[in-house]
């Protein structure tokens, strides 16, 4: 028996997919207590969503845009052998995503200022519908925070392996998993945007 | 069942799907600052489906995938929305 | 699939690795040694579940204190239950001989990700020493039972986070393995075996890979809302919140509804193995056995309401549940039948494996007629209220009992992966 190793790159993309179908019931559930919530407290939701800025939240939306269209390109790159252009677009991508971070921590820290956080006695006094709105917001913005980091973080390791010709023109799987990954994030955000800023 | 070449999809291709994701970021925007009335929310979601359709389609690379996986992903997406529409058959009679 | 046999390997349980002793065991990822790490694993997790619920039933002995107290008594309660569910009957069937069977079954070497298969008994491992430890760190054992209902789940004093925690851990360990089956049946079926050439149990075991993907992250996020809202005092459930605690049951049902069917469908793809291998005939109506298998698994994903028929849902939702409750019984019969039709005319050989099938089927028929009865909607009222032991008695009857009939069943036949060889003949032919 040869001990080659079965590589199924396919089998890979497949399994990759399945783990977006997860990630996509996970905040499914997210998107199943907003709407209910929203159901019940239609006019908290609107004045309390009035509050974000608006500005900010198309800004952070056009940067995941953007890191969602370099990283797409950094695949054709890899395809065309084009080493340093993959890597300079997979740059650009964890630049953005780290600008969406510090976009939200701003924004984040804003609302925490105003004592506007789960919690808080002054949020608790606005009334149940803020309440439920800001621990929502918190809550799935700060999950998809979480999701940013983690795809990052998968980012720079591919970006390592690339650099260590790891990942190469033939072999380049991983780096389509990353970029999977990290449009999930980016259709994931798409939904929230218009949920949490535009309803109002 | 192998796809042996895989489809290189070219650059412009990304960069026109990218302009029309702003574009329409845009234009959702824009849409929600004028007061619609109930009209807000739902064309906020369509635009974001549309968004979503090309991030799936292009993006992620499904247009060039086997059908199988086109067809998991529209039964993923309809199994969430049959669930929402079940919950809130409760909440919309309660 | 003979020649396939007679290729010199060395039996996994011969197998030299690496490791040698235990490090063979826990570092290996051969599919048949992860399964019988998880059986033996669930064994251990089985007989604690078991001592638990014998001190429970020691305590119900005589009425006033006999062993413990209240509380002790709801602890125990609730450590029976979470063990008993999460970690014994969800991962039994597809863990152990999913694992064991599945590649084999479809011609394959392993799984498709063998790595992610070990990590996967790690994260098991991990989650029910999380749910063990819950009981004797921090001030009090979780008191709430396995369901975790909001909102008294994040007001007891009781040490939920390990127990909450441990559960989603468990659940993530679940996901994986249905990810891996579904990429294995997907990608590694043996060259020839088409999609309706493949034997049930692979079948039912794909439906199942899908429940597990699908059901399992939504019970994961309401899990995690509920740390969320005892660490963060985020709203959710908490109706001083203005969140709505059946909300919470709508979530948790969303998964634990569809969980059962993780239990059952195994189990079915397996007494359809049985019950052809022993009547030396081919399953009968083959299609109509994978159809109904997906429709299970796709009706079940949508009845969970039927769980809260008494918790204040409105009426659109009670009969929207009742009657897609109902639909579950259409596929359920049709397996039923054909278990039946598939010994008719057939050389039975009556061993011990199809005298456990045959109580299976028995059993299933009583729990699938008092679904009818439960499933329509003001029977199940006046039962919940008034003969409250009919509904245990009906669980405990077709899925407590169901499952380890069914292992003790296949332990029955050791050889069962010749037997399945036997059977793929036919198939393949």
């Amino acid at each position: 028996m040869t001990t080659e190793i079965h590589r199924d790159d396919l089998a890979s993309k497949t399994g990759m997919w399945l783990f977006l179908f997860t990630e996509m019931l996970l905040f499914g559930g997210l998107f199943i207590v907003y709407s209910v919530y929203r159901f019940r407290n239609t006019a908290a939701f609107h004045l309390a969503a009035e509050e974000l800025s608006v500005f900010v939240g198309t800004l952070n939306t056009i940067l995941l845009l953007i890191s969602s269209a370099t990283i797409a390109m950094s695949i054709t790159a890899i395809q065309k052998h084009n080493k340093k252009l993959t890597l300079i677009l997979l740059g650009i991508t964890v630049i953005l995503g780290i600008a969406f971070l510090v976009n939200k921590y701003f924004e984040w820290g804003h609302h925490i200022r105003e004592h506007i956080y789960p919690g808080s006695p002054v949020l608790a006094l606005r009334g149940q519908g803020d309440v439920l709105f800001y621990g929502l917001y918190f809550f799935m913005t700060g999950l998809h925070a979480l999701h940013i980091i983690i795809g990052l973080i998968f980012i720079c390791v591919i970006g390592q392996l690339i650099i260590k010709d790891k990942i190469s023109h033939d072999n380049f799987v991983l780096l389509e998993n990353s970029g999977l990954y990290w449009h999930l994030v980016d259709l994931i955000w798409i939904f929230l945007f218009p949920l949490f800023y535009l309803i109002t | 069942m192998e796809n042996e070449k895989n489809h290189i999809v070219p650059y412009s291709t990304f960069l026109y799907v990218l302009a029309i994701l702003i574009v329409l970021t845009l234009v959702s925007v824009t849409l929600t600052q004028i007061s619609l009335g109930a009209l807000t929310v739902a064309a906020a979601l369509f635009i974001a489906a549309i968004k979503s359709s090309f991030v799936l389609s292009i993006f992620m690379h499904l247009k060039f995938e086997s059908k199988m996986l086109v067809l998991m992903v529209i039964a993923v997406i309809l199994i969430i929305c049959i669930v929402i529409f079940i919950t809130l058959l409760d909440y919309l009679y309660r | 699939m003979s020649t396939e046999r007679t290729i010199e390997e060395p039996s996994y349980l011969e197998y030299k690795g690496k490791y040698k002793g235990l490090f063979s065991w826990i570092f290996s990822t051969d599919h048949k040694r992860i399964a019988l790490l998880y059986l033996f694993s669930i064994l251990l997790f089985f007989v604690v579940g078991a001592t638990l619920g014998v001190l429970m039933k020691f305590e119900l002995i005589a009425p006033g204190k006999t062993i413990m107290d209240a509380q002790a008594y709801n602890a125990f309660f609730t450590l029976h239950g979470i063990v008993m569910i999460f970690a014994v009957v969800i991962p039994g069937l597809p863990a152990v001989f999913g694992n064991f069977l599945l590649p084999i079954m479809i011609g394959a070497k392993d799984v498709s990700f063998p790595k992610l298969n070990l990590m996967s008994w790690y994260l098991y491992v991990i989650g029910v020493s999380l749910v063990l430890v819950s009981q004797f760190a921090g001030q009090e054992p979780p008191d709430t039972g396995w369901t975790f209902y909001a909102p008294y789940s994040f007001r007891t004093a009781g040490n939920m986070l390990p127990a909450v925690f441990g559960a989603f851990v468990l659940g993530f360990s679940s996901i994986l393995t249905g990810l891996n089956f579904l990429v294995t049946i997907h990608r590694m079926r043996a060259p020839g075996m088409t999609w309706l050439k493949m034997p049930l149990f692979p079948w039912t075991l794909y439906a199942t890979g899908w429940v597990q993907l699908l059901a399992t992250p939504i019970v994961g996020i309401t899990l995690l809302m509920v740390v969320a809202e005892r660490t963060l005092h985020i709203g959710f459930f908490d109706p001083t919140l203005g969140g709505d605690p059946i909300l919470y049951q709508h979530l948790f049902w969303t998964y634990s509804h569809p969980a059962v069917y993780i239990m059952i469908l195994p189990a079915m793809g397996a007494i359809s193995e049985i019950i052809s291998t022993f009547s030396h005939k081919t399953i009968f109506g083959y299609n109509f056995m994978v159809a109904s298998t997906l429709a299970i698994a796709f009706v079940g994903y949508f009845v969970w309401g039927h769980h809260m028929f008494t918790s204040g849902m409105s009426g659109t939702a009670l009969y929207t549940f009742s009657l897609l409750t109902f639909l579950v019984a259409i596929p359920s019969a049709i397996k039923v039948f054909n278990w039946i039709s598939t010994m008719h005319k057939g050389s039975i050989d009556l061993q011990t494996p199809f005298f456990w099938s045959m109580a299976f089927v028995f059993l299933f028929m009583i729990g699938g007629f008092s679904g009818l009865i439960l499933g329509s909607l003001q029977l199940m009222c006046i039962y919940i209220t008034h003969i409250l032991s009919f509904l245990i008695s009906i669980s405990l009857y077709s899925e407590e009992q169901d499952s380890p009939f069914l292992e003790q069943c296949i332990t029955g036949i050791r050889r069962l992966p010749e037997k399945c060889t036997i059977r793929d003949g036919p198939i393949l032919a």
